[in-house]
């Protein structure tokens, strides 16, 4: 059995709009800290974190251009593990969800506890979650696929079109690992010719962008799929695929099922 | 800079503030006694400019590679133990 080590680390989630979304809990976190790291997205979010306690250190640093971005997370999960070595109360602040599309937060914990450190995730509200409230959608409704946009375009994936689709990190799309921070009209053109293999190019889509700042509103950008590589997509965008086909019964299921509600009538 | 903080946090916080228009959000910056350049980027609804006072500089938002799986095997292997330790633990 792991015996466990002083030191602790908490990862926790600050929600995308500042002063909108963070849970007490994970306010109480980072509070009670020795150290705080910052992984989030912006430098006025930053400022709202040094605020809530002395010791903020920005995870900013280890971000390059042209640097594998492998390499930069291994490199903020080591960082937070030294200080959970020495003893410390260490909370890493992410933005959004620690746990959605972050990979340190997750790495850094599986490393904690592998050495016998009591280690936690707190969630945050994510893009995701503003995602649904700003466009008015139920992933209930017909259900919905994510897919990370380069992995959507690097793989032959299986599109339910009678289900919403979201690419994630749109805005790094046909990304190889090169460390990009950006995408272009060239690769664009590829992600649209991989969708025009199940959605018509006059096919409409939105991009998405979630409200940072309690002053800005959320980007809703309805577009034409054949006229995405014309658009200027961000970082933080996410390309919204509405279904394009309505949901197909299944006779046999249905049959089957009904037979069961039958049998247990009698 | 300490104010403008507080005032985003709280209008973050507010559903009045929130919807105050830009009147009342001028009347509550002032009463706030936020900066005046600060406090018209805000009311202004211009992030770009309140950014390049108060962080200027490029913010990174991804924290996640999508590069092939097949490029990863060597920490996959090495996270499938860490979760087979920790279920034997």
């Amino acid at each position: 059995m792991t015996q466990t080590r002083h030191g602790t680390l908490a990862c926790v989630g600050l929600g995308i709009t500042l002063g909108s979304h963070l849970t007490p809990l994970a306010r109480s976190h980072i509070t009670s800290a020795d150290v705080v790291f910052a992984g989030v997205s912006d430098g006025v979010v930053e400022a709202w974190v040094r605020r809530m306690h002395h010791d903020v250190r920005s995870l900013q640093g280890f971000y390059a251009e042209g640097k594998p971005r492998g390499e930069t997370y291994r490199e903020m999960a080591d960082t937070m593990l030294a200080e959970v070595r020495l003893g410390r109360k260490v909370c890493g602040v992410f933005y959004g969800h620690p746990g959605v599309f972050a990979q340190a937060p997750h790495d850094a914990i599986a490393r904690a506890r592998a050495e016998g450190f009591t280690a936690v995730m707190e969630p945050g509200v994510s893009s995701e979650d503003c995602l649904y409230a700003d466009l008015g959608l139920d992933p209930g409704r017909v259900g919905c696929t994510h897919f990370g946009a380069t992995q959507f375009m690097l793989y032959r994936r299986t599109i339910d079109t009678s289900a919403w689709l979201m690419l994630w990190q749109a805005g790094l799309a046909g990304d190889l690992g090169e460390g990009r921070f950006d995408t272009d009209a060239e690769r664009l053109a590829v992600l649209v010719d991989v969708l025009r293999r199940d959605y018509p190019a006059d096919h409409g889509v939105i991009v998405y962008q979630a409200p940072t700042l309690p002053f800005e509103t959320a980007r809703i950008e309805h577009i034409a799929l054949s006229a995405l590589p014309g658009t200027a997509i961000g970082m933080a965008d996410t390309l919204v695929v509405p279904p394009c086909r309505g949901l197909e019964p299944d006779p046999a299921i249905r049959a089957r099922l009904a037979a069961l509600g039958g049998a247990l009538r009698t | 800079m300490s104010n403008v903080i507080d005032f985003l946090e709280r209008m973050g916080a507010s559903a009045g503030l929130r919807a105050a228009g830009t009147e009342g959000l001028a009347r509550e910056l002032t009463a706030a006694a936020v900066d005046e350049n600060l406090a018209r980027s805000i009311v202004a609804g211009d992030a770009s400019a309140l950014r390049e006072q108060i962080a200027p500089g490029v913010f990174y938002a991804i924290q996640m590679e999508e590069t092939p799986p097949e490029e990863h095997e060597e920490q996959d292997d090495e996270e499938a133990s860490v979760h087979m330790r920790r279920h034997s633990a």
